[in-house]
């Protein structure tokens, strides 16, 4: 029964299919899968059990959350109009566009991951303090749930596709460890150079989207204002 | 004692203290129509955070399940938080000017300053940017509250608001990472390069390229993570069907097959620090918003990652 374990990918989708909550979803898929492939609810160090693996790796995971810890200092700054001094720099600047903003910020969040800088999430330390305010500002325009998506984009396209042009990247060195697990080597800054073509057309696309992302603004704001008497 | 505050454990504290005075607060909140439920949740991640590294596994388990339980019954709800009107957003904007920007972007000039440093051996990368981080994001919010003169609950009030706006979201990057844990456990990862190795058409090199990032992409969907995915599909797809076959280079391979996982992340709520928890941030009105707004780039660089393999083949 080897393909078994599949199970739980069944249980994932349906549990999105239906609209369950996530949590209560993924931690169904745990069990399921857990209980198919033989293991115990509560295991031991030699054959962990579910809820122990649950266990350990959420603990292992705490980093990824670490984020919690800046939410007093961006949610006070907020309050004392962090946004609005956001707005009004950008709308000095007259050829700023919501697009224009996203693809200077994917460059520069580019050139952050390729010298190998790691800031933890850069959702909470830039799209939400700096880049949404910025974007919201330059439409006026806080209905418009696109904006706010292009500034989380911007962040997962310029991390995604540019950090292993960096080739001491956790990427890079995730290739060399595989495939030196298949006998294979391969050396960390030929293996980064690959990067380039990928890193190159991910700009390219993300400025087709972002030009039609302001097209589809600009229509929106003339619906808007032929709209008012 | 340096060496203790300067590990990751100190800053987990750290982390687990805030969300035992968020969920303090919660409790008293009677704005919220849940308060005690949601309480509950943020007292049960404090304590996952502040005793994580202590607990045995399977008491931290328990909490987690805990955590998802509260949730799923909806007792997770947030409370109304008074947001600044325009005259006195307009108001602090003139008072603060430039200067209220310094706390948001000492955080990410604090958490890289010291990379900088060689800490020599046996310090791990993690270690010194998620410290940083922990520091960082502390100081940040001492220089917010002299900048402002607010009062120091100002702090707990602005952070809980935030932490509200996110909600029970907040949990899933890390429950979604245990998820994958178990599924590799479970050998989830060797029957889907298995199942997909028995239907390839291994003759047409542009099927094998459209296949292998076809399956790497919807293996990372799945688990929510690309680095989950490469080892399995390399060692399943990627080793035999491409670089032994068809004797393309190893590096370039690996590499390609990693980022065109990405397109299967950009896609996928399992993936939740990247897309579900944003939109929490951003105050979306659709959870779903920013996957459907990546949704169709990530296509097109799908098909970039397949013609880029392709390419190869040709050239080799």
């Amino acid at each position: 029964m080897d393909y078994l374990p599949l199970i739980g990918i069944v249980a994932v989708i349906a549990g999105f299919a239906l609209r369950l909550r996530v949590t209560v979803t993924v931690l169904a898929a745990g069990f399921v899968t857990g209980i198919v492939a033989g293991m115990p609810i509560v295991g031991t160090d030699a054959a962990p059990g579910i809820v122990d693996t649950l266990g350990r790796a959420f603990a292992n995971g705490r980093a990824i959350t670490l984020f919690v810890l800046a939410l007093p200092a961006i949610g006070l700054s907020e309050r004392y109009g962090l946004q609005e001094q956001a707005r009004r720099v950008i709308l000095k600047i007259s050829a700023a566009t919501v697009g224009r903003l996203q693809l200077v910020y994917q460059f520069f969040r580019i050139a952050v991951v390729a010298m190998g800088i790691r800031l933890g999430s850069g959702h909470v330390i830039f799209a939400k303090p700096i880049v949404v305010p910025m974007a919201v500002g330059i439409t006026d325009d806080a209905e418009a749930d696109q904006v706010k998506a292009a500034s989380a984009a911007s962040e997962n396209y310029g991390n995604f596709f540019g950090q292993n042009l960096f080739f001491g990247a956790a990427g890079v060195a995730l290739v060399v460890s595989t495939l030196k697990q298949n006998g294979l080597t391969a050396d960390p800054r030929q293996i980064a150079k690959w990067t380039i073509p990928i890193v190159i057309a991910s700009v390219i696309l993300s400025a087709v989207q972002y030009g039609l992302l302001d097209r589809w603004l600009r229509k929106r704001a003339a619906k808007r204002s032929s709209g008012r008497p | 004692m340096i060496g203790a505050l300067t590990s990751l454990d100190a800053v987990f504290i750290a982390s687990g203290v805030v969300l035992l005075i968020f969920a303090v607060f919660t409790l008293v909140d009677r704005t919220n129509p849940s308060r005690v439920g949601s309480a509950i949740f943020w007292g049960l991640l404090g304590l996952s955070f502040a005793l994580g590294s202590v607990l045995p596994a399977w008491a931290t388990g328990t909490l987690v399940v805990s955590m998802a339980v509260v949730d799923g019954l909806g007792l997770v709800r947030h409370g109304v938080h008074k947001e600044p009107s325009e005259k006195e957003r307009v108001r602090a904007a003139d008072r603060f000017g430039w200067r209220i920007f310094l706390p948001v972007l000492m955080i990410p000039a604090l958490t890289y300053l010291p990379s900088l440093i060689p800490w020599g051996p046996g310090v791990s990368g993690d270690r010194i940017v998620f410290v940083s981080l922990g520091y960082a994001s502390i100081a940040a919010g001492i220089v917010a509250w002299m900048l402002t003169r607010a009062r120091p609950i100002a702090l707990v009030h602005e952070g809980r608001r935030l932490a509200d706006a996110i909600g029970a979201v907040v949990i899933l990057p890390q429950l979604l990472a245990s998820l994958g844990t178990l599924f590799t456990a479970a050998g989830v990862g060797k029957a889907i390069a298995k199942a997909v190795g028995l239907v390839i058409p291994t003759e047409s090199p542009l099927a094998v390229a459209f296949a292998c990032c076809l399956t790497i992409a919807a293996f990372t969907f799945v688990m929510g993570n690309s680095f989950a995915a490469l080892p399995v599909i390399m060692s399943g797809l990627g080793v035999p069907l491409l670089i032994e076959r068809f004797h393309l280079d190893a590096g370039a391979v690996g590499l390609i097959l990693l980022t065109g996982a990405s397109c299967g992340t950009l896609c996928t709520p399992m993936a939740a620090n990247f897309n579900i928890v944003p939109a929490a941030l951003f105050e979306m009105r659709d959870p779903y918003g920013v996957i459907k707004f990546q949704a169709p780039y990530a296509a097109a660089m799908f098909v970039v990652h397949v013609a880029l393999l392709w390419t190869l083949i040709w050239m080799t």
